[in-house]
């Protein structure tokens, strides 16, 4: 069963289209990273899952339940925390926590318990002060603790590790892991090391539709171009290394540094090949031959473009 | 209920933490004690600075009536002023700085948030006002004893429906406006650009203003109730116009 599912989803803001066909599926109790460039429309497609913004067109479901603007039911089952979380200054965190969980319909006895667990698990303290007082990060993890009183089914986190500094960063994120396997988590952020370190599948956002969803491993094995690194002892030997290259489809040099440069190329197996027959028969030793792995950061500036 | 209830709760921890309700109490005594003491000594006042061509002026004597027009005076513009700042942005606000969309994402019902900001500031009207009043009257029957004064219960309720009929308007307009400039400016403007209305007799009968300005003429019977009847007809239709309203087109507001 899919946690969360979007379909033909479209949202627009006078003359921007923010969304323009969303379709995405978020698998039960899986980690999904929820990746875009600055204002591609990941606030806003949580926004709508919450039912704070109207869809111009298209359907949500949660858990196989329809997720409408407004008073939704669906909201008794996902926790939300926006990407600058603004709370009651007056109150102190328990006091903040204590009001989510009645709204939340937490028996009171359980309550307590349930905000004791949930800020030991965030690693928030000076609880007893007031929200005015802390600093963004305090808030931050403020936010997630009150993402996850009731005990939400779906956990829909705005760019939840962007105000942390990197011990703090490391500290929400195994948070969010450890929720693998019991919730399910819809976290954008744009922060492509932390996907890569918690997430089960990636879904990227582009020109308001979803430009590639996969898994993890999916991403880090596909190729859809590689790079090979070639150092060469003689510094003009790099036209006569590309001459026979030619004959590649989408074969290209994309940095020249003397005697180092990088190859682009669709078959990096074949070019690979290729590079090592011309060297030995133009007797052009080389330095270095290496394949570079791509990384999640390669993958995303591809599928989103310039 | 239950979800009204939790709301009310944090309003009222914000009145008290904020020190909101102390201060609309203290201005509000204090605009009450400031209207009995100048209607005692206004024509004292008046006496030392008068001369012969102001001989008129002078017998001017303090009464019970003088002391609630000062007070009807001092609160029905400095207080409500006061109130209308205060409170008539209230549901902007929680629009605006996003502490509302939190709380409904959660599952909170709209209605609730809404009408929670429209109570709290009617509630806090309300006190206030009774608290201002109750010091007035004590003080008035102690300066001024044994004096009698026509239909003052209708001429405190018309005053406080008037001052209703603004924070609705502010809750109507502040599910329309995004900053709180509308929601506090035309409820403001409204308090003091209605009387220029009343140069129409025959919109001055209806008005809402009329239960402003005309508490003194119901106190010493110059005004009959019969002539209150179509001013409160028409705040209570502006109030249940604005409330319905405003419910209804915060349930359609993206937040």
């Amino acid at each position: 069963m899919q946690a969360l599912t979007t379909r033909s989803l479209k949202k627009s803001f006078k003359t921007v289209h923010a969304i323009t066909d969303l379709n995405m599926n978020v698998p039960k109790n899986s980690i999904y990273g929820f990746l875009g460039k600055n204002g591609a429309g990941k606030t806003t497609t949580m926004k709508m899952i919450t039912g704070l913004l109207r869809p111009d067109a298209g359907e949500i479901e949660v858990f196989g339940e329809q997720a409408c603007f407004g008073e939704t039911k669906v909201n008794r089952t996902i926790g939300y925390l926006p990407d600058v979380p603004e709370f009651y200054g007056y109150m102190s965190a328990k006091e903040y926590l204590t009001l989510c969980a009645k709204i939340s319909g937490v028996a009171p006895d359980k309550a307590a318990a349930q905000i004791k667990e949930l800020i030991a698990l965030v690693g928030l303290k000076g609880i007893n002060r007031r929200i005015k007082t802390y600093s963004r990060g305090m808030k931050q993890r403020l936010g997630i603790a009150q993402a996850l009183i009731g005990s939400p089914k779906l956990i829909l986190c705005d760019e939840p590790t962007s105000a942390l500094d990197p011990e703090g960063r490391l500290e929400v994120l195994q948070v969010l892991s450890n929720l693998r396997e019991r919730v399910t988590v819809v976290f954008s952020t744009h922060i492509l090391a932390d996907v890569e370190r918690i997430c089960d599948r990636v879904g990227v956002l582009n020109n308001g539709c979803l430009a590639m969803e996969k898994s993890i491993s999916q991403l880090q094995n596909m190729s859809l171009t590689g790079r090979i690194r070639v150092e060469t002892y003689d510094e003009n030997a790099m036209g006569r290394l590309l001459e026979p290259l030619g004959q590649l489809p989408d074969c290209k040099v994309s940095t020249d540094k003397g005697n180092t440069f990088f190859l682009e190329a669709r078959d990096t197996k074949e070019a690979a090949i290729i590079l090592c027959k011309t060297a030995a028969e133009l007797n052009l030793p080389l330095r270095r031959l290496e394949r570079l792995d791509q990384s999640l950061e390669d993958v995303f500036m591809e599928v989103t473009g310039p | 209920m239950r979800y009204f209830a939790v709301f009310m709760q944090k309003e009222i921890v914000e009145l008290w933490r904020t020190s909101k309700a102390l201060i609309v109490a203290t201005v509000f005594v204090l605009l009450s004690l400031m209207s009995v003491v100048l209607a005692k000594l206004m024509p004292e006042i008046l006496k030392s600075v008068s001369s012969e061509g102001m001989q008129f002026i002078v017998e001017m004597e303090a009464t019970a009536i003088e002391s609630y027009a000062q007070f009807f005076s001092n609160i029905g513009q400095m207080g409500l002023l006061m109130i209308l700042i205060m409170f008539g942005a209230g549901l902007v606000r929680e629009k605006k700085q996003g502490t509302a969309a939190l709380l409904t994402a959660r599952g909170l019902p709209r209605w609730v948030v809404a009408t929670g900001k429209l109570v709290t500031g009617v509630g806090v009207w309300t006190s206030a006002y009774i608290l201002a009043f109750a010091v007035c009257y004590g003080c008035t029957i102690w300066y001024f004893p044994g004096e009698a004064v026509d239909y003052m219960a209708l001429a405190v309720t018309g005053m406080w429906f008037y001052g209703v009929m603004l924070l609705c308007v502010g809750f109507f307009l502040s599910t329309i406006f995004k900053s709180s400039g509308g929601p506090v400016g035309i409820p403001i403007a409204l308090l003091f650009l209605l009387p220029l209305f009343d140069l129409w007799h025959v919109i001055a009968k209806f008005s809402p203003n009329w239960l402003f300005v005309n508490t003194v003429t119901l106190m010493n019977g110059t005004a009959v109730p019969q002539d209150a009847v179509a001013p409160f007809v028409v705040t209570g239709v502006v109030c249940a116009v604005s409330v319905i309203c405003g419910i209804f087109l915060f349930g359609s507001n993206e937040l």
